[in-house]
């Protein structure tokens, strides 16, 4: 099911293209579904596309959401349990 | 790195004819965060995790919450309303930018951009349905929604795309050409598809099976059932021909999704809970069932099952591809992309042709 992992806005590109950091890998998407996106603002990419931007603390708090899994899928893994 | 995961398909193939087919997901199981925290919270967190689809996250969660507390569902009319605008827009995402994309023809980015705006203003109550339905119905298929309604064989569909400048009409013919040219090694089984369950249904149905385990392989007394537009619009006339023609259903799941886009004008009914916690959403990629119990007001389980589980099964919809006969590993490999997406996965997806 579809997770969404905030990426942050790093660079503008004329005329509605942007470059996000998405959990440190910089990728080019477009801003054509979103409206004022500024640099350093947080959006749900989807396939290339911004969908929606976030607020920072609703992003921030996401991104610890995803840390937390990322946390409690290694210990898993350590416990030989499946992943899913 | 935080990671969303991924479906990896891998095909068995011996140089001449596809014999097996390996679905496997590395996607965590994101709602195993919830136990523990207020329902409330709960409610709060699923459409953060699950932005992509989130209005229909959302209001899974809310009904599913409602219902274990004895509530009814808040604003209900509002959530159908954005889970409708936000399906419309899945499907117009597929339709204008990923088949097209898929195919090889130009992309009509700046219509769908300006529909996808349209539909985010409808979901919060402003605009006006009918004129964008009618829009919709002159632009993709280059007919009016009374000519479109009188559609009821394949034959007809491309008659009457054949005499307008539809933006879909040149998509669905060149999807119609390569499935026909599909070779298959015997006949092409149909498989099986969920039926459109109310959430009682699926408590009735599937309560001795509910459960994490299910929650990652969802299936009918051993058989995985494809759901989405196809499951819903199968009965009608036009896709019954479509299925007939290809049981692949590659066309078929097309043109499902464009009636489920078209014929889209009531909300009503997207949302349905059993009055015991479990609750179901019809979203683009089909049905999305929530679960949650809770125990002296905190969550005490939580379980989604999304409808990704089911259209990629292992067992599932996928394996239509075992004996397709393709002596070219890069067509195989096109042929492949075209099931995948027909199916619709809503996470990223990974192919791979394994040579024996």
């Amino acid at each position: 099911m579809c997770l969404a992992i905030p990426a942050r806005i790093e660079e503008l590109i004329v005329p509605c293209n942007a470059i996000v950091d998405l959990g440190g890998v910089r990728k080019e998407i477009s801003l054509a579904l979103v409206e004022d996106v500024v640099v350093g603002d947080y959006v749900i990419v989807h396939v290339g596309y911004a969908l929606q931007k976030l607020d920072q603390e609703e992003a921030l708090r996401t991104l610890e959401l995803f840390a937390e899994m990322g946390a409690l899928a290694e210990l898993r893994a350590e416990l030989g349990e499946s992943a899913t | 790195m935080p990671d969303a995961g991924k479906l990896n398909l891998r095909i068995l193939w011996d140089g001449k004819t596809v014999y097996g087919v390996e679905v496997k997901s590395t996607r965590p199981p994101a709602y195993r965060l919830l136990p523990g925290r207020s329902p409330d919270e709960a409610v709060q967190l699923i459409p953060l995790l699950y932005g992509v689809c989130g209005k229909a996250q959302r209001a899974a969660a809310l009904a599913a919450v409602s219902s274990a507390q004895g509530r009814d569902v808040p604003q209900l009319e509002e959530l159908e309303q954005g889970v409708l605008c936000e399906a419309m827009q899945e499907h117009l995402w597929r339709l204008l930018l990923d088949w097209p994309k898929l195919l090889g023809f130009p992309l009509p980015e700046a219509q769908f951009v300006r529909w996808h705006a349209a539909l985010n203003a409808l979901a919060t109550g402003h605009g006006d349905a009918e004129n964008l339905l009618a829009e919709l119905h002159r632009a993709l298929l280059g007919m009016t929604a009374e000519e479109w309604r009188r559609v009821d064989t394949q034959a007809k569909l491309f008659e009457c795309l054949k005499a307008g400048d539809g933006l879909l009409a040149p998509i669905l013919k060149a999807l119609e050409y390569r499935e026909i040219h599909l070779d298959f090694a015997g006949e092409q089984a149909q498989g099986d598809f969920l039926p459109r369950w109310t959430a009682s249904d699926v408590s009735r149905n599937l309560a001795a099976q509910l459960g994490g385990a299910f929650a990652a392989l969802p299936q009918l007394d051993g058989k995985p059932l494809e759901t989405g537009a196809l499951a819903r619009t199968r009965h009608m006339p036009l896709l019954r021909d479509a299925l007939r023609r290809a049981p692949t259903g590659l066309l078929a799941r097309l043109i499902a999704r464009l009636v489920d886009l078209l014929d889209s004008v009531s909300a009503r009914g997207r949302i349905g809970h059993d009055g015991r916690g479990l609750s179901v959403v019809q979203t683009a990629r089909g049905m999305l069932l929530h679960h949650v119990r809770i125990e002296s007001g905190r969550v005490a389980e939580y379980w989604i099952v999304a409808p990704t589980e089911w259209n990629f099964h292992p067992q599932g919809a996928l394996t239509g591809l075992i004996g397709l006969r393709e002596g070219n590993a890069a067509r195989l490999m096109e042929t492949a992309q075209l099931f995948v997406l027909s199916l619709d996965p809503c996470v990223e997806f990974e192919i791979e042709v394994i040579h024996a």
